[in-house]
């Protein structure tokens, strides 16, 4: 059975995919429960976006040999799936899980069907920008209960849910028991220290993947491409959303206001990066308009439009 | 005119000296001391060892160095009569034989009234030098003369009992530019301090490049050197950067290897800059990027011999603008390092030091 790897140009998934092509560069390795065909890389491609890492996913295809398979995000395309995405996480998700769903959706096009990932890696060493807030002093607890509790647990079901869509098993290296008692058990300056989170996971791997790679600090999560989305493709489907009477009528926010400023700024394609967090939480809210369509009312007839119907309803 | 002066050292560098120099702490008084005197820590406050020239017989007592100062008083037979009170009372008999004609203390809240009270040697003159914080219950009386370039010693300091408060600026000795290697530079940004409860907004600021390391490309080096008492206040962002403590020579190194070396002051400085890192950046020709603060024209010019900033975006944006344009940048360090020259320079210091004296002593 083939494996594949989805391969986004961070640390994380650039490791799993260069320690896939170490070990089977190792003279005497056991590869008896390894496939034949492994080197297949899955990448998103974002171009012209922010969330644009080709280049250091290129450069992590070339260090390890893999055969790429890429995603190419398409606002007219992508937003074919909007509701694919929704339909898939079942519950009200606080983004916009489409390209998630389209990359694992392009796995079971190419009959690749297990797919090794890097989640919890950011949460077992810590990787993420928020977390430089936390006192030093208790970055080993908090890290323990993002872990076990809090964030990955989400992280884990929500990846579940796209994958599943499209029948891919997604397994995750960095959360092999043996590494994760080892990992919880390091000290605090083995995260972060020497100028890097995820420190002993960047001093592991080196000379076994790219150092500009291994050296990034930069981090791009695997989310949509809001800003650009925003002002392009998804402005269809933002203006009917916030005609709708459950928009309008939401006894948890004030739909009109709301309304009013989303459509002058859609209209005049002036969302910017400054407005990446208001855009994730109109989407939570959009998402909760959707979700009341599809698994309440059964029914996205309301919003107009046959592209906004679910695959699986069509 | 014998001019002694108190000399306090943080046990921390007292422990990175020892370690540095393994056979020290077993010889002479006399070796140690002049040991202590070359390492450079705290030059810029080191006025003694510049006053030769101008006609002062000069000496240096280094306090809070218990292995130093009991190595005096064991090479001259004495015996501690208070032990729980042996900075006090080391430093006590330490002036009281050397008899100088003036006193300088450079941390006169540890050593105040309760500290001169011992003293057998009454010197001509007793001066001390506060630019910080000066807590509750400093008493100051017997100090004819304290020296300062903080607003607050000129407010607060009479009515804690000194006779005058005058200005001055500690400078930077001419030459320590000139003798310290010419590296390339290792460092795109650092900072050299301290972090601590009172350290809030540079704690902040420190932080926020951190994180912006990761939500922004263009990376850039970044070099903490911090003394760290209070664990518990320190961000995860700041940590996972900082190198450990520099000291004197070292701390000079650096310095001069980076191309921006940051200066954010104290909580308490409200407004008030003047602090003795801005003058060693500038002086190592070394670009100086400081928190804005409304007396910084007192030395600096901003946009021409420094750059200021007043919030973490703009600290962040005149980062990569200086690091991306390398002339501007080398020109403004240029300037500083000149203006650093003319003004806060130790040879001026010190004959600004020697008038004082002279206008005040006894």
């Amino acid at each position: 059975m083939p494996v594949g790897t989805c391969l986004s140009g961070g640390v994380d998934s650039s490791a799993v995919a260069s320690a896939m092509a170490h070990l089977h560069r190792q003279k005497g390795a056991d590869l008896a429960r390894s496939p034949a065909d492994w080197q297949r890389a899955f990448i998103a491609d974002f171009p012209d976006t922010v969330l644009n890492e080709r280049d250091y996913a290129d450069e992590v295809v070339r260090h390890t040999g893999a055969r790429p398979c890429y995603w190419r995000f398409d606002q007219q395309e992508a937003v074919q799936h909007v509701l694919d995405s929704v339909w898939s996480m079942e519950d009200v998700y606080g983004g916009l899980a489409t390209p998630v769903w389209c990359l694992y959706r392009e796995l079971r096009r190419a009959g690749v069907v297990v797919s090794l990932d890097g989640h919890g890696a950011d949460e077992l060493l810590g990787g993420y920008a928020w977390y430089l807030d936390w006192p030093m002093t208790q970055a080993n607890g908090n890290l323990y209960r993002d872990f076990h509790s809090t964030l990955l647990p989400a992280i884990l079901r929500n990846f579940d849910r796209c994958s599943m869509a499209h029948g891919i098993e997604v397994r995750m290296p960095f959360m092999d028991w043996r590494l994760v008692t080892f990992a919880h058990a390091l000290p605090a300056e083995s995260k972060f220290g020497g100028g890097y989170t995820k420190r002993v996971l960047r001093d592991a791997m080196q000379g076994l993947m790219p150092d500009r790679v291994r050296q990034r600090r930069f981090k791009i999560g695997f989310n949509s491409p809001m800003v650009e989305w925003y002002n392009g493709g998804l402005a269809p489907l933002i203006t009917r959303l916030v005609q709708h009477p459950l928009w309008l009528d939401s006894k948890l926010w004030d739909g009109p206001k709301l309304r009013d400023a989303v459509l002058a700024k859609t209209a005049a394609r002036a969302w910017t990066m400054d407005d990446w967090a208001e855009t994730i939480h109109l989407w939570t809210k959009f998402n909760l308009v959707l979700w009341q369509l599809l698994f309440v009312e059964r029914s996205t007839a309301s919003l107009g439009g046959a592209s906004f119907t679910p695959a699986s309803s069509r | 005119m014998k001019f002694l002066q108190l000399f306090p050292s943080y046990g921390e560098y007292v422990q990175d000296f020892y370690a540095r120099h393994p056979g020290a702490a077993g010889s002479a008084y006399v070796a140690q001391n002049a040991l202590l005197r070359e390492d450079g820590f705290g030059i810029v406050h080191m006025f003694a060892r510049f006053l030769g020239p101008l006609g002062f017989e000069t000496e240096i007592v280094f306090t809070e160095c218990e292995t130093t100062q009991r190595q005096w008083l064991a090479e001259r037979g004495g015996a501690l009569t208070q032990p729980d009170n042996w900075r006090h009372e080391i430093a006590a008999m330490q002036v009281n034989a050397s008899k100088p004609d003036i006193l300088y203390v450079t941390e006169p809240v540890y050593y105040d009234r309760r500290f001169l009270a011992l003293l057998t040697h009454r010197p001509r003159l007793v001066m001390g030098w506060k630019a910080a914080a000066i807590p509750p219950g400093t008493d100051w009386h017997g100090y004819d003369l304290m020296l300062s370039n903080f607003k607050l010693t000129f407010e607060v300091g009479p009515g804690l009992g000194v006779k005058r408060v005058e200005h001055i600026t500690p400078g930077f000795p001419d030459s320590l530019a000139e003798e310290l290697p010419n590296e390339p530079k290792f460092w795109d940004v650092s900072f050299l301090g301290s972090i601590s409860s009172e350290h809030r907004t540079r704690t902040d600021y420190l932080n926020h490049l951190a994180k912006a390391q990761l939500v922004r490309e263009n990376d850039f080096s970044l070099g903490y050197f911090l003394r760290t008492a209070e664990p518990d206040i320190v961000p995860v962002g700041v940590a996972m950067h900082n190198r450990g403590t520099r000291w004197g020579r070292e701390m000079h190194r650096i310095l001069k290897g980076t191309r921006i070396a940051l200066n954010i002051g104290i909580d308490y400085a409200k407004g008030e800059t003047g602090n003795m890192r801005m003058i060693e950046v500038a002086s190592l020709g070394t670009f100086l990027l400081t928190e804005y603060q409304d007396n910084i024209r007192n030395y600096f010019e901003p946009g021409v011999e420094c750059e200021t900033f007043a919030s973490p975006a703009e600290l962040e944006e005149k980062i990569r603008y200086y690091l991306a344009h390398e002339a501007e940048r080398e020109a403004i360090a240029r300037r500083g390092r000149a203006r650093s020259q003319r003004d806060f320079a130790m040879s001026k210091s010190v004959r600004r030091l020697a008038e004082l004296i002279r206008a005040n002593l006894r």
